[in-house]
């Protein structure tokens, strides 16, 4: 559990305590009116994770001290999950509670007269299509990504609910001033994510200097027309591409950065049929903008010493490509790595070159391509006297199943949380 | 851990409960023709306005499909008006004409007129019944 995890559930911990102390007879007041208690305590744990939740991707400076961008978009969407959960249960039971009133239905979820009860309504219905198409609908990135900016004026609906409902939250001053402290800092990380991010934030322009295909991946060359983004082995950074001066999509997208040479970086981009299919296209001499660095899973690699496992699956291996290639370059021998490779087609690029890294650093190396040699099982891969040794850190990188798959595996055979090191930016990955 | 695991639940509490409450919209007794004022007029004292403004056809010699105020007569007449029909609930033993407070209320149009809407009231707002008092009328 990371360290955002845990301010939730203490946050969650703290408006509970202040949701009792805000009853006169907390336990009558429950067994009395049982389901108006789980109509009140919904409410404010959805709005609690709610807001928190815009916190958590505001990609605020702060944050990234805290804990890696990635595991901030993870918890993200976790604590979306449980906020929506916890608002449709809120609705559901105020609905239950007026049964079997004919009005239980128009009152909620139609809008009326009544503007406290519209603004929820309305902050509902936004959040009803950032689950939706999030967790049930698979859409395109680029379409899902402008869903989701949209609906995440919600907020603005939400927080003038929170002020003008009659509510425990209106007569009762301490949690008053709780709820109301964290939805604005709700507001303002939604404010800075939003509209101020782009002006505060330092950016890096590029030019793309080569373009180079195999299969399925496009490796992007780019040289900085100014400074070059401070970036660290298996960093990664947000990319914006122009074709002709012209933004090919408005959207960035995140890419680990392969190479940390002095004025040149390059990317590697996996043609996923969507926004990627159209970047692979873009002409040498095209204008990129960088925002960036961000990750903390290459300086954690480094910073270790003892034994390490790096698992890398199909584009996932990319941080562990940019962390060889450091130590290649600078002469840097390692020996108690090993590392595991598999794609599901025969991989052209990156192989190669970690079979030469491989050598000169003394990493120990497998490949394997799937569609020939079959599925990568942990428990094939990892022999026992790996998994038994307490001292071995486990590095993962790929999609998010195979990540959960081998995470359970090593938690199941006794290796310590804080010994498995993940990395995954599928921000649309449900799992989590 | 998948994500849909934990919010699927919770949707379908929510749309149990959706279905349930669209149910009893469309097949209420209340939809279905049943009169606002399951009370009748004469077991409550009309308002005031009512008895002075009673809607007859228009006398005129010029064909009219639309039906004229007549002056204020003094005979009490049942009303054609629907919207002259008050909305009578019982709370805790009393009767409330609550026709104006469908309009203001603040947790919507939730009375179900003619009925004892006792326990509903409760639920709400307790046993503080001054906050109705004003709409007493027995």
């Amino acid at each position: 559990m990371n360290r955002t995890s845990l301010l939730f559930l203490s946050s969650i911990a703290i408006t509970f305590v202040l949701w009792i102390l805000s009853k006169e007879h907390f336990v009558l007041f429950v067994s009395t009116d049982t389901l108006k208690a789980i109509t009140q305590i919904c409410a404010l744990i959805g709005a609690v994770g709610y807001f928190f939740t815009y916190i958590l991707s505001s990609k605020l400076p702060f944050l990234e001290k805290i804990t890696s961008l990635d595991q901030l978009y993870k918890t993200h969407r976790l604590v979306g999950t449980l906020a929506g959960a916890g608002i449709l249960l809120h609705v559901s039971s105020l609905i239950a509670r007026l049964l079997p009133l004919p009005s239980a239905f128009t009152l909620y979820l139609i809008p009326s007269t009544n503007l406290s009860y519209n603004v929820g309504i309305l902050a509902f219905y936004l959040l009803l299509v950032l689950l939706i198409t999030t967790l049930y609908a698979n859409l395109p990135y680029h379409i899902w990504k402008l869903i989701h900016k949209l609906a995440s004026f919600g907020i603005l609906f939400a927080f003038l609910h929170l002020l003008i409902i009659p509510s425990d939250i209106s007569t009762n001053l301490p949690l008053r001033i709780w709820m109301i402290g964290i939805a604005t800092l709700g507001m303002i990380a939604w404010v800075y994510k939003e509209f101020l991010e782009q002006f505060i934030r330092k950016s890096f322009e590029y030019r793309v200097t080569n373009i180079a295909k195999a299969d399925d991946i496009t490796v992007i060359t780019m040289q900085a027309q100014k400074d070059s983004i401070p970036a660290t082995p298996g960093s990664f950074a947000f990319f914006t591409f122009y074709a002709d001066n012209k933004v090919v999509t408005k959207e960035s997208h995140p890419f680990t950065i392969l190479d940390t040479n002095a004025n040149e970086l390059a990317i590697a981009v996996k043609n996923l049929g969507d926004y990627t299919t159209l970047i692979s296209y873009i002409p040498v001499g095209s204008k990129v903008v960088v925002t960036g660095p961000h990750g903390k899973f290459g300086k954690r690699i480094l910073a270790t010493k003892e034994q390490q496992v790096w698992i890398g699956a199909g584009i996932g291996i990319t941080p562990f490509y940019s962390v060889a290639s450091y130590l290649q370059k600078r002469g840097l021998s390692h020996h108690s790595i090993d590392l595991f490779y598999f794609t599901s087609t025969p991989d052209k690029i990156f192989h190669p070159t970690l079979l030469a890294s491989a050598k000169e650093t003394g990493i120990k190396y497998t490949y394997a391509c799937t569609s020939i040699s079959g599925r990568q099982l942990p428990s094939n891969l990892l022999s026992e006297d790996t998994v038994s040794n307490k001292k071995v850190t486990y590095f993962l990188c790929g999609p998010a199943g195979m990540i959960s798959a081998y995470s359970e595996y090593l938690l199941s055979k006794g290796v310590p949380q804080k010994r498995i090191i993940t990395e995954a930016f599928e921000f649309k990955s449900l799992e989590i | 851990m998948n994500l849909r695991s934990i919010l699927t639940p919770a949707f379908s509490a929510f749309l149990i409960t959706v279905m349930a409450s669209v149910t009893l919209n469309i097949f209420s007794p209340q939809q279905a023709g049943r009169d606002d004022t399951s009370v009748e007029t004469s077991d409550i004292p009309m308002p005031t306005q009512a008895t002075d403004l009673t809607v007859t056809p228009s006398v005129s010699t010029k064909p009219s499909t639309t039906p004229s105020v007549a002056k204020p007569t003094a005979t009490p007449k049942a009303t054609a008006r629907p919207t002259a029909k008050p909305c009578i609930v019982t709370v805790n033993g009393s009767r409330y004409d609550v026709t104006s407070l469908r309009k203001s209320h603040s947790g919507g149009n939730i009375f179900v007129c003619g009925t004892n809407m006792t326990s509903t009231f409760q639920s709400m707002h307790g046993n503080d019944y001054n906050i109705i008092r004003k709409y007493k009328i027995s």
